[in-house]
């Protein structure tokens, strides 16, 4: 049981890739760090810098307080779960436990006893001598969990283990492994593209690009008070409304909308003539007939999602989407790919409850609550105006 | 507007003729895509086994049919069953066997794993070690002529730079020895591509859980990548059965020292294995038949072996498919 | 409030990388291209052995310096020239690989295509047989083999050849069966969608993108007839033998009843020579293709 402590740590590869660039990071003893980013970021091979299955270019890694960066991965006392299992397929699953505490020479007794335990706590008794092969691919996941249980190292290292598994069974599977650490308590370090496993498991998660750490925090602060655009754009699902916003005449203008700045209070002071406008699809409210609050926006719904007990509606504003690297980056690692070309104006999106009302087709007005939007610099893409996480939890990610 | 009614439950499956005379369709254009090698199957294998086992059981000694030819039932296999040169011959054959195949297995794994090794210049380093299977038969032989010849031949200069004694008439006195330098040299390379591919079949993350498990390179091999390879390993044993049957005959001939007489008169009589042994008394003294039989009693022998082999492979090759646990 | 991505300063102090002469590492480094250099050279010696032996005068075997002082190069001229005509045997050497190899190739891929993708009646069994026609040694074989010729009438032709050229190759037919099946299988059905039959299929559109496997294919066969021996030297008359006979029977010196060891190595260099290069001017696509025709199956 040990903390990390990650210093300026750099990989580049022989090709010139910068795949790690100056990561600092420390991690509580005890702690479930969660990786999270795009594909690219960088976060599997930090993963692998931590193992020692990379050679760190330049920098330093602590594990507990011993400095491992020169170690091999086997004297790093860790053990790692891979995206694909990595099963050894001619051996039985009390072999494939078994294996890494006979290579240290543990004793036979010990070996037997532990493998028990472990077997008990995954539930794999019924499945000790059969072979990868004859297993499902949710019992193969635990499987692998199992032999890095086993070994009682000071830190597991996962690389996206539930990324294979079923949608139904992925939730069942993280619960569980929520369940796992709150028992055992070992440090774990946990990479993941998925930003739902990352506000779910992780008590606190390190959101990465382009090989840098842009904010580590817990999902609620990350959630509520990210620092920059990247981490407002990656967070949530479905992502944040962004759009380019000038100051005239004391309002916020965009889009042939007008939003008074007094509505923002103090936090108007902070905001510079040209400004990135954040609204998270939840944090729209209906507005009933006749009703035209100060701070509200309108549009005409193109595209209508019904999620059951919330609706998603779609409808463009007539203001150029922002696309930015980062987003892009974001895009870029995003499922869904675009079935049409890119329109000219911006999409936005809301999450409404649902009802009996039909919104497709219909033009509806939504209010903004300033508290709740998020300000970027257009030019650094940090975060202007800082909100405190709210003390509500966050809203179930579609 | 009149519409036809398109019942609820289907009529009479149809399409199970429809799928028959499909089936007939493509067999009959299957054996028609194979005609060509069908017609060189028989021509090629059938007719002259059917034609070697005929013999073997005939007293026939020329090429002409019409001379006193009849059927002489097993006295040919009896003849070789008292036969002391074809005894010694099958075991040259076996000593052949039990040193010329581990041999290859073990260059064309050892070849196998350097080149999985990341070093520079892979490319180059694979061409050199598989040059040699490009090298024609002839070439080959006496390419290793020059190498063994008893004056000058680079293997005893060799041996005198060490201090050993450089005057060994290898081409005489252990023309096996010579035999095996020759066919490791000249067929390592083809397994040693075979190996290749089976190494980088193995996923990498599973030396990479290994290693974080803590084992070292040779633990590894031994525990992972080794039985892992048994399928190739296995496949590599048969292949090379047949590989030095086949070979153990042109190249005794080739390199024989002297000018040669006959077909295979000059082979000195350790190198003379079963195969050979048959070509001799074939062109040797015209004895056809009795040829015919040692040549079936050396195919016994390889089918008892291979036979062996696959027996022996269910305690030790790794069965599985290839799904490392995805 | 939130935390910002900066090492704090209660942190060890930083660590500067050392620079990565981890010497055991280095040990093992060196060894292991030594050891690569080492077998490299041991797996040229011979053919450079053979190099400088033809260079020697004619009479002296291989002994004398290791590298032959006066440098007898006209050894070659004399391989050439001297005793027979070299280009003679060579142009029948030509057109025998040509005769077993070509028609081969066809066949094999026509197999290779009908058990990749016509279902048949017996298709699996006839498979075994022809991976069985691998493992019958080639010594029951010639015996008959070399009767039938005979009585046939095929002694002193080129016949055989041919119909070892129809005959094709098991491997090939093995090489081309696992290549084909990883074409998209809609292309059968978008042919047959389109109105054509098998044999059209397979000429217009699985042939055409066969360049890998065809190459491959020849390649393997024909450096393994270039060099054939035994048949050759059984069956053929002087006339139409190949250098691979010849080489290896023509160097005598008359009068001496000896091999003339150095001029038979330059014969057989040059022999060696067009395999060599059509090797080389194809390695790259039969590297290529022995990984990719799936010999992991």
């Amino acid at each position: 049981m040990a903390g990390i402590d990650l210093q300026t740590v750099v990989k580049t590869f022989p090709n010139g890739v910068r795949a790690v660039d100056g990561v600092d990071l420390t991690i509580e003893d005890g702690e479930f760090m969660v990786l999270v980013g795009p594909s690219g970021c960088g976060k599997t091979t930090l993963l692998r810098c931590i193992a020692g299955l990379e050679e760190v270019t330049d920098g330093a890694i602590f594990i507990g307080d011993r400095d491992v960066t020169d170690d091999n991965p086997k004297d790093r006392d860790i053990a790692m779960v891979f995206q694909n299992y990595a099963l050894y397929p001619h051996m039985t699953v009390r072999r494939n436990l078994a294996y890494g505490l006979k290579v240290r020479r543990t004793p036979r007794r010990e070996i037997a006893q532990r493998i028990t335990e472990t077997a008990r706590l995954l539930g794999l008794e019924e499945l000790m001598d059969r072979r990868p092969l004859a297993l499902s691919g949710g019992q193969r996941q635990r499987v692998a969990m199992g032999r890095a249980i086993a070994r009682r190292p000071a830190v597991y290292l996962m690389d996206e283990p539930l990324s294979n598994l079923d949608a139904k069974l992925r939730v069942r599977v993280r619960a569980d492994l929520a369940r796992l650490h709150d028992q055992l308590g070992v440090t774990t370090v946990y990479v993941t593209h998925d930003q739902v496993e990352a506000m779910t498991l992780g008590q606190r998660a390190a959101v990465m690009n382009d090989g840098k750490i842009q904010q580590v925090d817990t999902p609620q602060s990350l959630y509520w008070s990210p620092v920059n655009l990247f981490v407002a754009a990656f967070i949530g699902s479905p992502s944040m409304n962004l759009v380019d916003a000038r100051i005239v005449d004391n309002s916020l203008r965009f889009a042939g909308f007008s939003l008074p700045l007094s509505e923002l209070g103090r936090d108007a002071a902070d905001i510079p003539d040209r400004v990135i406008l954040g609204v998270r699809p939840e944090h729209f409210t209906l507005v009933d007939e006749g009703h035209s609050p100060a701070w509200s926006i309108e549009g005409e719904v193109t595209v209508e999602e019904n999620l059951g007990a919330e609706v998603l509606v779609f409808f463009p504003v007539d203001a150029a989407p922002v696309e930015t690297d980062e987003i892009v980056s974001i895009r870029a690692g995003e499922e869904e790919e675009a079935l049409l070309a890119q329109e000219a104006r911006a999409l936005f999106t809301a999450r409404l409850p649902s009802g009996t009302r039909q919104f497709r087709g219909t033009r509806i007005r939504l209010a903004l609550d300033p508290e709740r939007c998020h300000f970027f610099d257009p030019e650094t893409r940090r975060s202007l105006v800082m909100r405190a996480p709210a003390d509500e939890p966050i809203p179930a990610l579609a | 507007m009149a519409t036809t009614q398109t019942p609820l439950v289907a009529t009479a499956p149809r399409p199970l003729r429809r799928a028959s005379r499909r089936r007939k369709r493509e067999t009959l254009a299957f054996y028609g895509f194979l005609s060509p090698w069908l017609f060189g199957f028989i021509a090629l294998s059938s007719i002259p086994l059917v034609l070697a086992f005929l013999m073997s059981l005939s007293n026939l000694t020329t090429v002409n049919l019409h001379t006193n030819l009849h059927y002489v039932g097993t006295d040919n296999y009896v003849r070789a069953y008292h036969d002391h040169e074809m005894w010694y011959s099958l075991e040259r054959t076996g000593i052949l066997m039990v040193t010329v195949i581990p041999l290859w297995i073990v260059t064309q794994l050892g070849l196998a794993l350097i080149l999985n090794a990341s070093i520079k210049f892979l490319g180059l380093w694979r061409t050199l070690f598989f040059i040699a299977v490009i090298v024609p038969v002839v070439a080959k032989a006496f390419v290793w002529k020059a190498m063994a010849e008893q004056d000058g031949g680079l293997i005893n200069r060799a041996l005198g730079a060490l201090g050993l004694s450089g005057n060994v008439d290898w081409l005489l006195d252990h023309p096996t020895a010579v035999l095996l330098m020759v066919l490791v040299w000249g067929y390592a390379g083809t397994g040693m591509l075979i190996f290749l591919a089976g190494l980088k079949s193995i996923p990498e993350e599973l030396h990479e859980v290994a290693r974080v498990d803590g084992a070292g390179a040779v633990r590894r091999f031994v525990t992972i990548t080794l039985p892992l390879l048994t399928p190739v390993i296995m496949f590599q044993l048969v292949w090379g059965v047949f590989l030095a049957a086949n070979e153990a005959f042109v190249f005794p001939i080739l390199l024989s020292p002297g000018l040669q007489q006959g077909l295979g008169s000059t082979v000195p009589t350790d190198n003379v294995f079963t195969n050979l042994y048959a070509l001799q008394r074939i062109f040797g003294e015209g004895d056809f038949g009795y040829g015919a039989a040692v040549a079936w009693i050396f195919v016994f022998f390889l089918i008892v072996v291979t036979a062996l082999l696959f027996l022996s492979g269910r305690f030790w090759v790794y069965s599985g498919k290839e799904q490392y646990g995805k | 409030m939130t935390q910002a991505a900066v090492a704090a300063e209660a942190a060890p102090p930083r660590r500067r990388r050392r620079r990565r002469w981890a010497p055991k590492r280095l040990v093992v480094r060196t060894l292991l291209y030594a050891l690569v250099i080492v077998l490299a050279g041991v797996f040229v010696a011979p053919l450079v052995w053979g190099f400088f032996n033809s260079l020697r005068e004619q009479h002296q075997g291989v002994s004398g310096p290791a590298i032959p002082s006066p440098i007898h190069e006209h050894n070659y001229n004399y391989a050439w020239s001297g005793l027979f005509p070299f280009s003679h045997y060579l142009w029948n050497t030509v057109v025998l690989t040509l005769i077993a190899t070509v028609p081969a190739v066809i066949t094999s891929a026509l197999a290779g295509y009908a058990f990749a993708r016509l279902r048949a009646w017996g298709r699996n069994t006839l498979f075994i047989f022809v991976l069985g026609t691998t493992f019958v040694p080639f010594s029951i074989i010639f015996i008959p083999f070399f009767y039938l010729v005979a009585h046939l009438g095929m002694y002193s032709t080129r016949w055989p050849w041919l119909i070892w050229g129809i005959g094709g190759s098991a491997f090939l037919i093995f090489l081309f069966r696992q290549f084909y099946s990883t074409f998209p299988s809609e292309l059968d059905d978008a042919a047959a969608i389109d109105g054509a039959g098998h044999l059209r299929t397979f000429w217009q559109i699985y042939l055409p993108n066969s360049a890998a496997a065809l190459a491959v294919g020849f390649i393997w066969l024909g450096t393994g007839w270039w060099g054939e021996y035994i048949y050759a030297s059984l069956l053929l008359p002087e006339q139409l033998l190949p250098l691979g006979v010849k080489v290896a029977t023509g160097y005598n010196d008359p009068t001496a009843q000896i091999t003339l060891i150095p001029i038979t190595l330059a014969g057989a260099l040059l022999f060696t020579l067009p395999p060599l290069l059509a090797f080389f001017l194809l390695q790259k696509k039969l590297a290529r293709g022995i990984v990719t025709t799936g010999l992991k199956g």
